[in-house]
């Protein structure tokens, strides 16, 4: 990578980014992987998921992100899966067990694990 | 400097605007009480740690109440020195400090001259509110020159601000938090184990009893009821000229002859004068001096004579220890000829002769301990004092100092001239070599010997002198920040001095950690300078080369100027030290 | 609950990106903020931007931001230094370290951008030596920076240049104060002094520094991003934007939680939050980190801000929200606070180092049951002239715990003078352990449990405890398996 010289360029490179990291066919797990993550399991949680990601070669489709802080310390590790064109839903307290259970019947079958769900009681600001 | 108008207590008036609350308060009779608080002008240590709370008013506007001592003014500042509100934080603070005080005035080393003893009454503190904890701390007399009680510590970290600021000698500072913060040496070393000059300014300024002097008022008193001991005195030149002030005489008052009668009264076999010494040294000095500019030995002559700042260099400079002169400090030379030459010619058992400086330093306690500083298994000199600890001694013999006629020293070795008194203050020892190094380098009695231009209280001066067609560069620093500022400059190779002299106390001796507290007020020193040159002017000889008993003595003892004899009694070495 | 109460703006991209992949942050428009400054902003520009945007600083005090770097730019200096306080020396409060670890990008981008607006070229990040993660992301973040071309000499081609460095503090909860973290930085003992002067005139090395808070920056390219009227129109009259708050104490969700300024506190502890845990009573919440106060049930819908939290007692603080249940000992918990910062205090002033001390006493004292109704005036008295006469932040507020249960649980002190008890049985000298001889079935395991062997009974038998013996250790209490040991 060159060093960006001006705002076209950093502007260009921005929308390679965007690309990059949300097109329609890109499926993100959001691992919370902060201090307190961590601290709860989060390391094995995200080990375990891109496990089952790599073994039942949905590698291509999906990108498992180390991400920081969620917000929900009651519930860590916690963990975000994000489909495009679905809301994307945010699960608490999972293992690294659960987290495979939410690999096969979210992503493979594509259905909600509705007793892991947490409310994600936030908005972002655009 | 531009005005600013404010109000205080009412009062609208005008001060320039780099004023403090505390300053324009000042300004009309207004009082705040302080303790952290110093403020020496003219030697720029001002120490502004707004730690006691003390000194809290009222500024409008601003929420909590404002430290009047680092609170400057501005335009239209309204101020109230004397609301409830001001008086019961500042009196609540004095009785905090005091609920974390052991209150054993009676007894404490600084009863009667301690400024939290003189804020309480001030403030009519008759109870103590709270009470609870109080920290005690381990004592340091690990030293021979200063003594730590950190229970008595008030942490206005006056000492820190000289030690650091100052001196640059960086030895104390705050430690640990909360209750158990405290001031001292890193790692809480004892004072022995770093490197401390034993300048003293720490003491000087430290407003209660945390730091005082290790007391060798006993081993004096001993060695005087001792029929055995034969216990002779020398007095330096700053003492005569601030011994008054501990007997509440004006500041300046010149006491030479009183201090010589109550010397003699509380039972000193003789009483000398190091100014005899110090005549002794300029002697030795100049001959130095002309030696090395005439073997083109090496430049700039560092004078000598105070023992801090000697400590000061080994520690700082160990690569410049063959630039100082090696004369060693004149009750030093002085210790040394009275255990010699004068125990010879008065047929006295040198074992059994005890001498006693009066000095204004502490450092020269711990300097009469150096092992490189003896003869013989013994000691040049045996005990120092420090002026404070004089005082106390005439107080305790009872002499009524005030009313004492005036007398003399005794001779050979009271004899002196105006050249040794001026040892007293900054630039004091280089005009007095001068004097006599032009009178040798002419062939002449040169008439002018007021070198003007070297003195004052500037931190560090410099000045040209010629000398028989030839240019002398002359550097003068006093305070050991100021003396590092020239050492580092002549490591650079930036400057050209022929001689330097300097002296670690701001103000020189006068200004020595053993005199009479000044309790923050500059004006002291400057009036002990002036009495300094006063009794210089009155003096009928004024070169030390003229001072016949000086003569005598190379004449029957020591030989040549700058000889054998005299380098075997009147120098000394240095060595380098570790920083710590 | 149907519409959300949190609104992420500092914490956007916190749990969103990965923070190790600057891509990641490009692509959410990292950097863009910094770039269209540097293309079309005078620094004035950027200081009025966030003046309207009404941006003050999540820290503690609240300064506006714009302001103080405006300060910063009109004092003169040969160099100018930004500093981010990274640390976050609040016992519980995590959010900087959050954003840290899940957003170390918008930190710098925020920093560049303060560092155009005042004229700084250097920057440094105070962080914590404990937050070993947060320091590794930022090391990675700043080396991506570097690579990218968006710190270091030339930025974007502006011909500005801007460097970061880290310092790492030991953890001193004073030195989160700015003179004192200065001091740190400079190498000197980490303790406040007197402002003025302050950072903006003579800051590191004498040198004009603005100092700003982490979440305080990590809004600032947001609010370029978003535009400063936007900003400007979330939060109340006077405290714009958000507020992120630690959730910590008997509160179901703890956590991370970021609500707009003029949330109330109900919305907080019982929306967010989900009430209390185990289903009991709300007490209390403490706001503004161990200097803050306690605010009792009264204040429970008062929309927050700077104003409006100090004047029921409290503060903002950084963002400590403690909630308390209905068990919880208000002297207790005053005790607690002021424990902390009388060991954190740093020990210079008279009024903080000595006076919180003997607040601290008075209160061991009280809950000893040794406390006298006069302890409680000077309590008060002590406290006030403490909050007026200390130096820095830290002893102007350490009272504050005190002060403010005092005047709302002023009840609970007098059960602790007057009538020697403990209404929540905290405060365990204050205890009394009984037997209940209707429960007894003389088990002997209470006596059995007790180290003072105070408890005696024949078998089968009602028990008995020796008031006069008992250390009040609870030992019984616990080991009785019939509820027959009452607690008061
Ligand atoms: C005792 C004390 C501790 C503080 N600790 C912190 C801290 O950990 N983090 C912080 O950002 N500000 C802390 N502050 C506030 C800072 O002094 C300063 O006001 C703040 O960093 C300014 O940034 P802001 O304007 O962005 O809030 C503390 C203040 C005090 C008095
Ligand atoms: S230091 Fe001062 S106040 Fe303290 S005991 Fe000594 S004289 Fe009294
Ligand atoms: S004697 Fe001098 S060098 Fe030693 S601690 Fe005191 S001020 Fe510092
Ligand atoms: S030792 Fe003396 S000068 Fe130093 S802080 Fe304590 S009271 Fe002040
Ligand atoms: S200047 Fe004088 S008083 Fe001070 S340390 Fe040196 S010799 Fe002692
Ligand atoms: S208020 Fe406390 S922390 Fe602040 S300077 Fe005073 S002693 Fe230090
Ligand atoms: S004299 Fe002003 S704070 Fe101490």
């Amino acid at each position: 990578m060159k060093k960006l010289k001006n705002i076209e360029e950093l502007k260009d490179f921005r929308d390679k980014c965007a690309e990059k990291f949300s097109g329609p066919d890109k499926i993100r797990i959001i691992v919370g992987m902060a201090t307190c993550g961590i601290a709860a399991g989060a390391g094995e949680v995200f080990d375990s998921i891109a496990g089952e990601v790599m073994k039942l070669g949905l590698g291509d489709k999906v990108t498992v992100v180390r991400s920081g802080c969620m917000g929900a310390c009651h519930a860590e590790p916690t963990v975000e899966i994000s489909i495009p064109g679905e809301e994307s839903v945010l699960y608490g307290n999972i293992d690294s067990q659960r987290a495979k259970v939410l690999v096969k019947n979210h992503i493979m079958r594509n259905e909600v694990v509705t007793e892991l769900v947490l409310e994600k009681a936030y908005e972002t600001i655009s | 400097m531009n005005k600013v108008n404010i109000t205080i207590n009412d009062m609208n008036i005008s001060v320039p605007e780099n004023y403090t609350v505390l300053e324009a308060a000042r300004e009309v009779e207004i009082e705040i009480p302080t303790l952290c608080h110093l403020n020496l002008h003219d030697l720029k240590a001002v120490n502004r740690s707004a730690s006691c709370r003390v000194c809290v008013v009222e500024v409008e506007g601003r929420g909590p109440l404002s430290p009047s001592c680092s609170t400057y003014v501005s335009e239209g500042m309204v101020i109230k020195t004397n609301t409830p509100r001001a008086v019961k934080a500042r009196r609540t603070m004095v009785e905090l400090l005091l609920s974390d005080h052991p209150k054993d005035c009676l007894t404490c080393e600084k009863n009667q001259q301690c400024d939290l003893q003189k804020l309480a009454a001030n403030l009519g503190v008759r109870e103590i509110e709270y009470t609870g904890a109080q920290s005690t701390y381990e004592k340091d007399n690990s030293s021979y020159s200063i003594f730590r009680n950190l229970d008595k510590c008030v942490l206005c970290r006056r000492c820190e601000t000289m030690c650091n600021e100052v001196q640059t000698c960086g030895i104390l500072s705050g430690m640990d938090r909360g209750f158990e913060t405290v001031v001292g040496p890193a790692f809480g070393l004892p004072m022995i184990d770093t490197m401390c000059t034993f300048c003293g300014q720490c003491v000087a300024v430290c407003p209660t009893a945390a730091l005082t002097e290790i007391s060798n008022v006993r081993q004096v008193w001993d060695a005087i009821n001792d029929p055995d001991k034969f216990v002779v005195v020398q007095t330096a030149p700053a003492v005569r000229v601030a011994l008054g002030e501990e007997f509440g005489m004006e500041p300046g008052t010149i006491v030479t002859g009183k201090m010589a009668a109550a010397l003699r009264r509380m039972g000193f076999d003789k009483i000398f004068d190091t100014d005899f010494a110090a005549d002794l040294t300029i002697v030795e000095e100049a001959s130095e001096l002309i030696h090395r500019v005439q073997n083109g030995g090496r430049l700039p002559i560092l004078t000598s004579c105070c023992p801090a700042w000697v400590k000061f260099f080994e520690h700082q400079f160990p690569d410049l220890l063959d630039i100082p002169s090696t004369c060693k400090s004149p009750h030093e030379m002085f210790g040394a000829i009275v255990k010699t030459y004068y125990a010879e010619k008065f047929k006295i058992d040198p074992h059994k002769i005890v001498v006693v400086s009066v000095m204004p330093c502490l450092a020269k306690k711990y300097e009469a301990a150096r092992p490189e500083l003896s003869g013989k298994g013994m000691q040049n000199v045996d005990y120092v004092i420090s002026t404070r600890e004089a005082a106390k001694m005439i107080k305790e013999a009872g002499i009524n100092f005030i009313n004492l006629p005036d007398e003399g020293f005794d001779n050979p070795l009271g004899e002196s001239t105006g050249a040794s008194v001026i040892f007293g203050t900054t630039g004091g020892v280089i005009e007095a070599a001068l004097r006599t190094a032009a009178d040798w380098l002419t062939g002449e009695s040169l008439e002018k010997i007021d070198y003007h231009q070297l003195r004052g209280l500037e931190g560090i001066r410099e000045g040209t002198v010629n000398i028989g067609g030839t240019d002398f560069k002359i550097g003068i620093a006093h305070g050991l920040g100021n003396a590092r500022k020239l050492l580092e400059d002549i490591r650079a190779g930036k400057t050209e001095y022929h001689a330097i002299e300097i002296m670690a106390c701001p103000g020189g001796c006068i200004g020595g950690g053993g005199q009479p507290y000044h309790q923050g007020d500059s004006d002291i020193i400057k009036k002990r300078a002036e009495a300094i040159y006063r009794e210089d002017k009155g003096k009928a000889k004024r070169k030390s080369h003229e001072n016949v008993n000086v003569i005598e003595l190379y004449k029957e003892f020591l030989g040549e100027f700058y000889g054998e004899k005299a380098h075997e009694l009147l120098h000394t070495k240095y060595q380098k030290r570790e920083l710590i | 609950m149907s519409t959300k109460k949190q609104l992420r703006i500092a914490l956007k991209n916190c749990g969103v990106i990965d923070p190790e992949n600057i891509e990641e942050y490009i692509a959410r428009d990292g950097y863009m903020a910094i770039a269209n400054i540097l293309t079309e902003m005078t620094p004035e520009d950027v200081i009025e931007e966030l003046k309207k945007s009404g941006l003050r600083g999540r820290g503690g005090g609240g300064f506006p931001t714009g302001l103080k770097l405006e300060f910063a730019r009109k004092n003169k200096g040969k160099k100018k230094y930004i500093i981010c306080n990274a640390d976050e020396g609040d016992p519980g409060a995590f959010m900087d370290r959050s954003i840290l670890e899940g957003d170390p990008h918008s930190i710098l981008e925020a920093m560049v951008i303060c560092g155009y607006a005042v004229g700084a070229g250097n920057g440094y990040i105070y962080i914590r030596a404990e937050y070993p993660l947060a320091i590794e992301r930022l090391k990675i973040a700043i080396k991506q920076a570097y690579k990218y071309g968006l710190l270091g000499k030339n930025i974007l081609g502006s011909g500005f240049s801007f460097d970061i460095e880290l310092k790492y503090g030991a953890g001193a909860f004073v030195c989160g104060e700015e003179t004192a973290l200065i001091n740190s930085i400079e190498g000197n003992r980490g303790e406040p002094h007197f402002k003025p002067p302050y950072p903006a005139e003579k800051g590191l090395w004498d040198m004009p520094t603005t100092v700003n808070n982490v979440e305080t920056l990590a809004n600032v390219p947001a609010i370029f991003n978003m535009g400063a009227e936007k900003f400007a129109s979330i939060g109340t009259k006077t405290s714009k934007g958000t507020k992120v708050f630690a959730l910590a104490g008997n509160v179901n969700n703890v956590g991370l939680v970021e609500v707009p300024m003029g949330t109330t506190l109900r919305e907080i502890v019982f929306d967010i939050g989900g009430g209390i845990t185990g289903g009991k009573g709300f007490k209390a919440v403490q706001t503004g980190g161990p200097s803050g106060g306690c605010i009792p049930v009264q204040f429970l819908d008062v929309p927050i801000d700077y104003e409006s939290l100090r004047e029921i007692g409290s503060m903002m603080g950084s963002g400590g929200m403690i909630i308390m249940d209905e068990d919880t000992c208000m002297v207790d918990i005053a005790k607690y606070y002021l424990e902390f910062t009388t060991d954190e205090s740093c020990g210079k002033c008279t009024a903080c180092r000595i006076g919180n001390k003997r607040l601290f006493e008075m209160l061991e004292k009280i809950t000893e049951g040794k406390g006298t109704e006069e302890d409680l005036v000077k309590l008060k008295e002590l406290g006030e002239i403490i909050k007026d006469t200390s130096l820095c932040g830290l002893g102007q507020s350490a009272p504050n715990p005190v002060l403010s249960t005092m005047k709302y649980f002023y009840n609970e002190y007098e059960a602790h003078v007057r009538d020697k008890i403990c209404p929540a049985g905290i405060c365990s000298s204050l205890t009394k352990f009984e037997i209940n001889k209707d429960k007894c079935i003389g088990c002997t395991l209470c006596a059995k449990a007790c180290p003072a062997a105070c408890i005696s009974g024949k078998v089968r038998e009602p028990h008995e405890i020796d008031q006069d013996k008992c250390i009040k250790c609870g030992a019984c209490y616990k080991a009785c398996k019939f509820d027959a040991i009452t607690k008061s």
